[in-house]
């Protein structure tokens, strides 16, 4: 039963990942541009949050930080970009991720172990490894136009298994 | 009050080259010359080595002999234009004493451009570096006590700029990728946001340079370490400020701007110089740079059959450039911005920074072993019983940098307290 969930969250995961691209190509608005990027800055951050936090497999884990680290700075740039008068009118981003990637990290939250790739349940994380800074909070930055709202980064905890 | 190049008459190319005695101009009086005389000239030396340094990445970027002639031929006066600058600072002007010229500069540009910036992201960009730089006017005036220059700091800067901690030194050292900020675009940023970004970025540039290749001129030990220390700061002010440069234009575009850039600039000199002798060569500079202008908008006109008037500004520049005091407003932005840490493209209060944050890390690896922008203040004090600050407007605006605050209380440090605490928990 539990890998039929998995097999469904897959495959709902892959459309949903689908989607978000073709929604991003076919953004034609800055205020359309903004909203995607800012989303898909903040999903790629929390998803990578869990990937780090649930993985012993050093490959996955060195990948996780990348992607927290490039993902990071391309929202500060898009914070900084909103702060400019470029950009002025352009609507700030949601404060929340859209109800697809939400699922996408409930999935990924709720995705069964796998010991090939050496991602494991939570619980069973070595003690010593920290979580990563950019999952914590979003720094506060000193008051701009751009800081009053913005997707939050949560890396959710999982209790679930990652997909096999 | 307005400029606009594009509707003045220059000097005819072939016209404009000088013979040797020429350029070999009498230098200003050190002891003499009124600061901001002597800050237009290490400022406009800077803006022409840059004019220089352009078009030669412009030319080892194009096949084009036509181009690579008119770049050619435009360098070389260029080339005497600099020469002509930079001869006026005397041979009796110590690199010490000349330093302070250099971040009295870095000051009072910074401060200016930032007062007009229209931008407002751009603005925090000036405001954060400037306090760096007026923190280094600070050490490097200590600095000049030690090595027994004989006159003080203040006798450069002429109390027009004061002296005292900035943003401290030993903060300034941060990882490079926390060095790169958002750039601005041509077609949507106001002409005076693209002007104000090329100016600063040719005036960095200059200051990087000069600690580059003076900075080892000192015997002592210790000036050598700071000057070293301070010139690894210019380096991530350079990255800082050409990070704002709009990286899409054509070499064409670029060359324009410069070209109009330089107008302005000496434009601005004219206006405000009050050594009638060094104002007559602004004057002739000026005359010149209107025809490098011509040249570079008839090139871009015929090889990309773009209009530069379609992107410059019809009404040409609104205000001169202009040295002038900023007390006020340093003070202002020492109270508003002292605790300011870079995190990639945008600033937050260093307490914000995650506890693993590179920064943390870049300091341990470069200040371990003695921080020389530190050791000049201590030895400062132990051998003058205090520090070095020229102060005209009352107690620093920030309690923890006055000379008998309570320094643990500045955000830095105990960002940095914090940091060792959970370490060693």
């Amino acid at each position: 039963m539990a890998e039929m969930k998995d097999m469904v969250n897959k495959v709902t995961d892959a459309i949903g990942g689908t989607m978000a691209k073709l929604g991003a190509a076919s953004t034609t608005s800055a205020d359309g541009f903004v909203e995607q990027a800012a989303i898909g800055d903040a999903y790629e951050i929390a998803a990578a949050g869990i990937a780090l936090r649930r993985s012993r497999n050093d490959a996955v884990r060195t990948t996780a930080a990348r992607m927290i680290s490039d993902h990071t700075t391309s929202r500060h740039h898009l914070q900084a970009a909103l702060e400019m008068n470029e950009t002025r009118g352009v609507a700030l981003p949601p404060d929340r991720l859209d109800t697809r990637r939400e699922t996408m990290l409930e999935h990924l939250a709720e995705a069964s172990e796998d010991s090939s790739t050496g991602l494991t349940r939570t619980n069973r994380s070595s003690p010593t490894r920290k979580p990563p800074p950019s999952c914590e909070a979003t720094p506060k930055a000193a008051t701009t136009r751009s800081s009053a709202r913005w997707p939050s980064v949560r890396c959710p905890s999982s209790s679930g298994i990652w997909p096999t | 009050m307005t400029f606009n190049p594009l509707r003045e008459r220059g000097i005819p190319l072939e016209r404009q080259f000088r013979n040797w005695s020429e350029l070999n101009v009498a230098p200003y009086d050190t002891h003499d010359v009124h600061p901001y005389t002597r800050a237009r000239v290490i400022f406009m030396n800077g803006i022409e080595v840059e004019a220089i340094i352009n078009s030669h990445q412009f030319a080892r970027h194009t096949a084009d002999t036509g181009i690579k002639q008119n770049l050619a031929m435009v360098r070389r006066v260029e080339q005497q234009q600099q020469k002509a600058v930079n001869w006026l600072i005397p041979g009796d002007e110590s690199t010490i004493a000349n330093t302070i010229g250099y971040e009295q500069v870095a000051v009072d540009l910074t401060a200016w451009l930032a007062r007009q910036e229209p931008d407002p992201y751009l603005t925090r960009v000036y405001e954060f570096a400037l306090l760096e730089d007026f923190d280094h006017l600070y050490r490097y005036a200590n600095l000049m006590d030690l090595m027994g220059e004989g006159r003080k700091a203040e006798d450069i800067t002429g109390g027009l700029t004061e002296i005292m901690p900035g943003r401290p030194t030993l903060f300034h050292h941060r990882d490079p990728h926390d060095t790169l900020r958002r750039p601005i675009t041509l077609t949507a940023a106001d002409t005076q946001s693209v002007m104000n970004a090329i100016t600063i970025v040719a005036a960095e540039q200059q200051t990087m340079n000069y600690y580059m290749t003076r900075g080892n001129i000192p015997e002592d030990p210790l000036a050598r370490a700071l000057y070293l220390e301070i010139a690894q700061v210019e380096e991530e002010h350079v990255t800082h400020y050409e990070s704002i440069l709009d990286p899409t234009l054509s070499w064409l575009t670029n060359l324009v701007l410069h070209e109009y850039n330089e107008c302005w600039l000496y434009w601005s000199c004219m206006q405000t110089e009050i050594d009638n002798r060094v104002r007559a060569l602004w004057e002739l500079h000026l005359a010149m740079e209107i025809e490098h202008l011509r040249i570079a908008c008839e090139m871009q006109r015929e090889i990309e059959g773009l209009d530069p008037e379609s992107y410059l500004p019809a009404q040409g520049m609104p205000e001169p450039l202009t040295f002038e005091s900023n007390k006020d407003y340093l003070r202002d932005v020492l109270r508003r911005t002292v605790d300011w840490a870079p995190y990639d493209a945008r600033f937050v209060p260093v307490s914000d920074l995650p506890d693993d944050h590179r920064f943390f890390d870049f300091q341990r690896k470069v200040n371990t072993g003695g921080i020389p922008s530190e050791q000049v203040i201590e030895r400062h004090r132990a051998e003058f019983g205090g520090e070095y600050r020229s102060v005209t407007e009352g107690d620093h605006p920030v309690e923890s940098l006055r000379e008998h605050g309570n320094h643990d209380r500045f955000p830095y440090l105990q960002t940095r307290a914090r940091q060792s605490a959970l370490e060693e928990a």
